[in-house]
């Protein structure tokens, strides 16, 4: 066994492992119980929900609208849109919004979108501060699945479920299925109380934790990723309600996606440099053991098993140009025998990993109160893998070098 | 401080592991199937090799028309020879049972060799006898590939072209008898066609101009058609 072979079979047994660990902690406790859905509960907190606008103007009407839809009671439930320096129109289209007894409307030059999270949370006296990206919107009962999270005191913060906002073409149809498993993962975390990031779209949190741990940071161009490690640092509980569903625009091209991932990997990679203290650290359990771990872990395997697939694919183009150098175009011999069939202990395993993350994917779509199967699913494991390689090996090397990377 | 949960990583690493059991004893287990079937294909050509050099021996004094050149078994021998090469990639060239499969199928390869020699000396037939020593070895011959493609893609085109490939390295003292016997040095690939010795690497061309009654015996017989 060479040692190529050896790394393969390290990479899929903790890959293995750990998607069997995910399915036992999801199958050893069930769901919590069904909420009530009352709007008018004098019991129920203030809300806030910031929507941080930067050249916004497309969407951010439509994403205030579902916010104005939501069931909570209007006189404890507060929008505030802040916009931060656009140079779209963004600002007029806040300006339509002006008269609106629940929405509040802040103007501000350009600081990101921390800055913007940071000016509203000022602004507001709200017992629980949440964000909707202004380019996300939400189901009527989002809000309220989510708050009566906050009726145990022990919680800091609570995420939603994200799904893809109408879907088209193939790139967001590999979104659709990666967010669906995301669904899956977000809830088995938060079972295991690892969540490490609160997302930009419709994550909440309790007033009182934030002004015990600070308000937003840079946190690398991803603040949601570096709030909730610096929540888990403190050992606060953040919580998911994966039926709290929030719908997301997402990158149409590979180039967009390419920049918004690119992102994301490199804020986790100097997040996880930043809070190095969490990983392979028993004070943080599993979070700390196996997820942050696994979570770094994920990207290495990924560049490694992409590598090998480049590796592969080279060894057998260049087997058969020699092949046509030596005797030219022949025609290949086409005989089924069940003796030739690949029987290889690292295909079986593959398969298995697959198949296991179908049944990740199809749980988290029923979570999320979808089909447990869609189109999607396959796109996304024959495209997936080799397109993820691009931005986490773009990324590595951006951290490595600390050259920061832009919004957009 | 959090609880760790020691049995969930226990039994996920259980489970884990188990799967990875089961991939390899499956493995194993198809591998030994394949083993099997390379062996009883070995031993069902061994009997007809044998019952073929019974016959002859029986037909000594008699006419060749109950003996011609597709009696020997090519085919078969074809067929066994891509199934080692699949077993040898799956298993290693050093596994102890390919190479014993090996030298049973390098074997009767001379066996089936020397006595279509005699079938066609007796029966005044005219097939090509093309020997391929070769080295699966690293670095020892670059041209190896090269010229499998060429003599396969031969064998494809000209059915009456009799190919046997020998491992150069093959612990076998047959072998390195006709090994001996030819002149081969370890400059490989080389290739002994109707008894004369060629070394480096061989194109189509070059080996069509080597045999010229290839190309006559291919034209004849499209002619037919």
């Amino acid at each position: 066994m060479d040692i190529t072979q050896i790394v393969m079979y390290i990479v899929l047994f903790l890959s293995l492992y750990f998607e069997v660990f995910l399915l036992i902690t999801f199958f050893e406790r069930s769901e919590s119980k069904e909420c009530g859905t009352t709007t008018d509960d004098d019991s129920l907190p203030t809300v806030a929900v910031i929507v941080p606008c930067f050249n916004e103007a497309s969407t951010v009407a439509g994403t205030l609208r579902s916010l104005l839809a939501l069931s909570y009671p209007t006189h404890k439930l507060e929008i505030i849109a802040v916009n931060d320096g656009s140079t779209d129109g963004t600002k007029e289209v806040l300006e339509t919004f002006a008269g609106h007894q629940q929405i509040q409307i802040l103007d501000k030059e350009n600081g990101g979108k921390h800055t913007a999270m940071n000016a509203a949370l000022a602004y507001t006296k709200a017992d629980i501060i949440g964000c909707l990206d202004a380019d996300s919107f939400v189901e009527t009962d989002a809000l309220i699945q989510i708050i009566r999270h906050f009726e145990d005191s022990g919680v800091a913060a609570v995420t939603p479920s994200i799904k893809v906002y109408k879907a088209q073409g193939l790139i967001q149809a590999l979104q659709k299925a990666e967010y669906g498993l995301a669904i899956f993962v977000r809830n088995v975390f938060a079972r295991m109380d690892s969540l490490f990031i609160t997302p930009g779209p419709f994550s909440f949190f309790r007033r009182s934790v934030i002004n015990e741990v600070g308000p937003w940071q840079h946190g690398h161009s991803t603040e949601d990723l570096e709030m909730c490690l610096r929540l888990q640092r403190l050992h606060k509980r953040v919580t998911n309600e994966p039926r709290a569903i929030v719908y997301t625009k997402t990158p149409k091209t590979l180039p967009e996606l390419f920049k918004q991932r690119l992102r994301w990997t490199y804020g986790f990679l100097r997040n996880a440099i930043d809070y190095q203290k969490l990983f392979m650290n028993p004070q943080y359990g599993t979070l700390g053991m196996l997820v942050l771990p696994m979570s770094l872990f994920s990207l290495f395997g990924a560049i490694f098993l992409f590598s090998a697939l480049i590796w592969n694919v080279l060894v057998f183009f260049a087997r058969e140009f020699i092949r046509f150098q030596t005797v030219g175009i022949t025609a290949p011999t086409i005989q089924f025998d069940i003796f030739f069939i690949n029987t290889s202990s690292i295909l079986t395993i593959t398969i298995a990993l697959v198949v296991l993350t179908l049944v990740l994917m199809a749980l988290g779509k029923r979570l999320a109160r979808d089909a447990y199967i869609s189109l999607d699913m396959p796109i996304y494991l024959v495209l997936y893998g080799f397109i993820t390689p691009l931005w986490l090996t773009a990324a590595l090397y951006k951290a490595i070098a600390n050259t920061g990377v832009r919004w957009r | 401080m959090r609880a760790m949960p020691w049995t969930k990583y226990l039994l996920a690493f259980l489970i884990t592991a188990f799967i990875f059991a089961t991939a390899s004893i499956a493995n194993n287990f198809f591998n030994t199937k394949r083993i099997a079937e390379i062996r009883s294909i070995e031993e069902s050509i061994s009997i007809d090799i044998l019952s073929l050099e019974t016959q002859f021996d029986l037909l000594q004094e008699q006419s060749c028309k109950n003996i011609s050149e597709d009696s020997v078994l090519s085919r078969e021998l074809d067929t066994l020879a891509r199934k080692l090469s699949y077993a040898e990639a799956q298993l290693g060239a050093d596994n102890e049972e390919v190479l014993r499969l090996k030298r049973h199928y390098s074997l009767l390869e001379i066996k089936d060799l020397l006595l279509m020699q005699k079938v066609s000396e007796k029966c005044a037939l005219e097939p090509i006898f093309l020997l391929y020593f070769y080295s699966n070895e690293k670095g020892t011959c670059t041209d190896c590939k090269r010229q499998g493609y060429v003599l396969t893609e031969l064998s494809k085109e000209y059915p009456q072209l009799r190919i046997y490939s020998f491992d150069y390295n093959l612990d076998l003292s047959a072998v390195e008898t006709l090994i001996s016997l030819h002149d081969v040095s370890s400059d490989l690939p080389a290739l002994v066609i109707n008894d004369s010795l060629y070394t480096g690497f061989q194109s189509m061309e070059e080996i069509q101009k080597i045999i010229p009654e290839l190309t006559k015996a291919a034209t004849s017989t499209s002619e037919v058609q």
